[in-house]
């Protein structure tokens, strides 16, 4: 025992190494496989928090660019207007929509910090659960999807961004055309790859990428980015299609979370399904 | 004795500052990203136990994983960083051995003794690293390229941080 607590002693810095590089395994593979640990939400809010600051500093940098965006936006909606439009029935009714619901609804937020360079990309907001985000939500920013949302805390929450090995998105060509997987391969944040769609399906190059909505993250018709090349993968049954992303993961500032208000009704109508399977 | 803490902790503070806040946010295509937030461990005093060198690469690892979101990657590299530590400072002994005032620092020993001391560990830093951030041999190119474009790139801002903080100090003559 004497001899054993000897040889410990004398190795001490080796054993140290070793304990310290089996609590750093420990941590890469939590981190990628389960929701991350508790300890991990308490330093979201620690960064969180530092990364407002920073934030608030750094934002009058782009405050042009920014506003541009907005500016643009506003008047998308701002077209959408119904005093914009001319009225020819004379008649004013009042009307119970008892036909439509609302399915979707956007939470406004700003992204405090973003990362392009790593393998796995994540994204950091200023809203969090208190605002009614939660786990698995979309995320889209003005020119398009950027991603969806992991782990919640009461102020904050984190993106897996679209450039994230994990991540893929049901997307479709143009708004009629076929659906297919968009999934990044962690090299150029700018680019992403559309796989799955069949050779039937004629491209042109600079066509437009929505989402498909059969994920039931993001409302169908939002755009991704554009078609830069493509190619057929042998044996030639699926196109190889490169996408130049809309969304400028580098400057990504004003986002919006969707909301969809049947997802728990879709959800657990799925689970039944599987369940009787 | 306290001086040597304060020093010590104002480094940590500010490389962890510069790397979160500027380093980070430097990305070229994803080609490289420079990371000198390990300067720290590398220019603990040269006295300071085996032990409290590995749990301060740990810390100041997971700090700079907390800003990443990346696990625990930077902290199970800068631990083999901390642990490869003491071996690099006995190959690199000077024939008189190290004299009590002698700091790892170019000022203190001299660039050429920094540069090896320094380079050896920053690369075997970024090439575990970088091998357990891509956790896979699928694009061995890619991530190679990446480690050396990004050694040789924080190896010069070390450097050169090296020459902007130079402390001059009068040498005892032999």
């Amino acid at each position: 025992m004497r001899n054993l607590f000897l040889f410990l002693y004398r190795y001490n810095a080796f054993f140290l190494f070793l304990l310290l590089q089996v609590v750093c395994l420990y941590l890469i593979i939590s981190n990628n496989q389960y929701q991350r640990a508790f300890a991990l939400n308490i330093s979201d809010e620690v960064v969180g928090r530092t990364m407002s600051i920073y934030k608030e500093v750094t934002g009058y940098l782009t405050l042009g660019e920014s506003n541009r965006e907005l500016a643009q936006e506003n008047a998308q909606l701002h077209n959408l207007r119904p005093s914009l439009y001319y009225s020819d029935t004379s008649q004013l009714r009042v009307m119970k929509d008892t036909v439509r619901k609302q399915f979707y609804s956007y939470i406004a937020a700003r992204v405090l910090q973003t990362t392009t360079g790593e393998t796995n990309n994540y994204i950091l907001i200023n809203k969090g659960s208190d605002a009614g985000v939660e786990p698995r939500m979309g995320v889209v920013g003005p020119q398009g999807v950027v991603g969806i949302v992991k782990n919640v805390t009461p102020h904050f929450a984190t993106l897996y961004s679209l450039l994230h090995s994990r991540v893929t998105v049901s997307a479709r060509v143009r708004r009629d055309g076929s659906r297919g997987t968009l999934r990044w391969d962690g090299k150029n944040p700018d680019y992403s790859n559309l796989e799955e769609i069949t050779r039937q399906e004629s491209l042109h190059k600079g066509d437009t990428i929505f989402t498909s909505g059969v994920s039931r993250i993001f409302p169908d018709n939002i755009p991704i980015g554009t078609i830069e090349n493509f190619k057929l993968v042998e044996p030639g049954n699926f196109y190889d299609i490169r996408v130049k992303l809309a969304t400028n993961f580098r400057r990504v500032d004003y986002v919006y979370v969707v909301n969809n208000f049947m997802h728990a009704e879709m959800d657990s109508l799925i689970k039944q399904t599987e369940d009787v399977q | 004795m306290f001086s040597s803490i304060s020093v010590n902790l104002f480094r940590f503070v500010m490389l962890t500052a510069v790397q979160v806040l500027l380093l980070d946010n430097i990305h070229l295509h994803g080609l490289f990203n420079p990371y000198i937030y390990m300067l720290f461990i590398l220019m603990l005093p040269l006295e300071t136990p085996v032990w409290l060198v590995l749990v301060f690469g740990f810390f100041s690892g997971w700090v700079i994983d907390f800003f990443a979101h990346s696990g625990a990657v930077h902290a199970s590299a800068t631990v083999l960083t901390a642990f490869l530590r003491p071996f690099m400072l006995r190959l690199l002994k000077p024939a008189a051995g190290y004299q009590p005032e002698d700091r790892p620092s170019v000022s203190s020993l001299g660039f050429m003794w920094f540069f090896t001391y320094c380079s050896v560990l920053i690369f075997i830093h970024h090439l575990w690293l970088f091998i357990a951030e891509s956790f896979s041999f699928t694009q061995f190119i890619f991530v190679i390229q990446k480690i050396a474009v990004s050694s040789v790139v924080s190896i010069a801002i070390i450097l050169s941080l090296q020459y902007l903080f130079y402390r001059r100090r009068a040498r005892a003559i032999v």
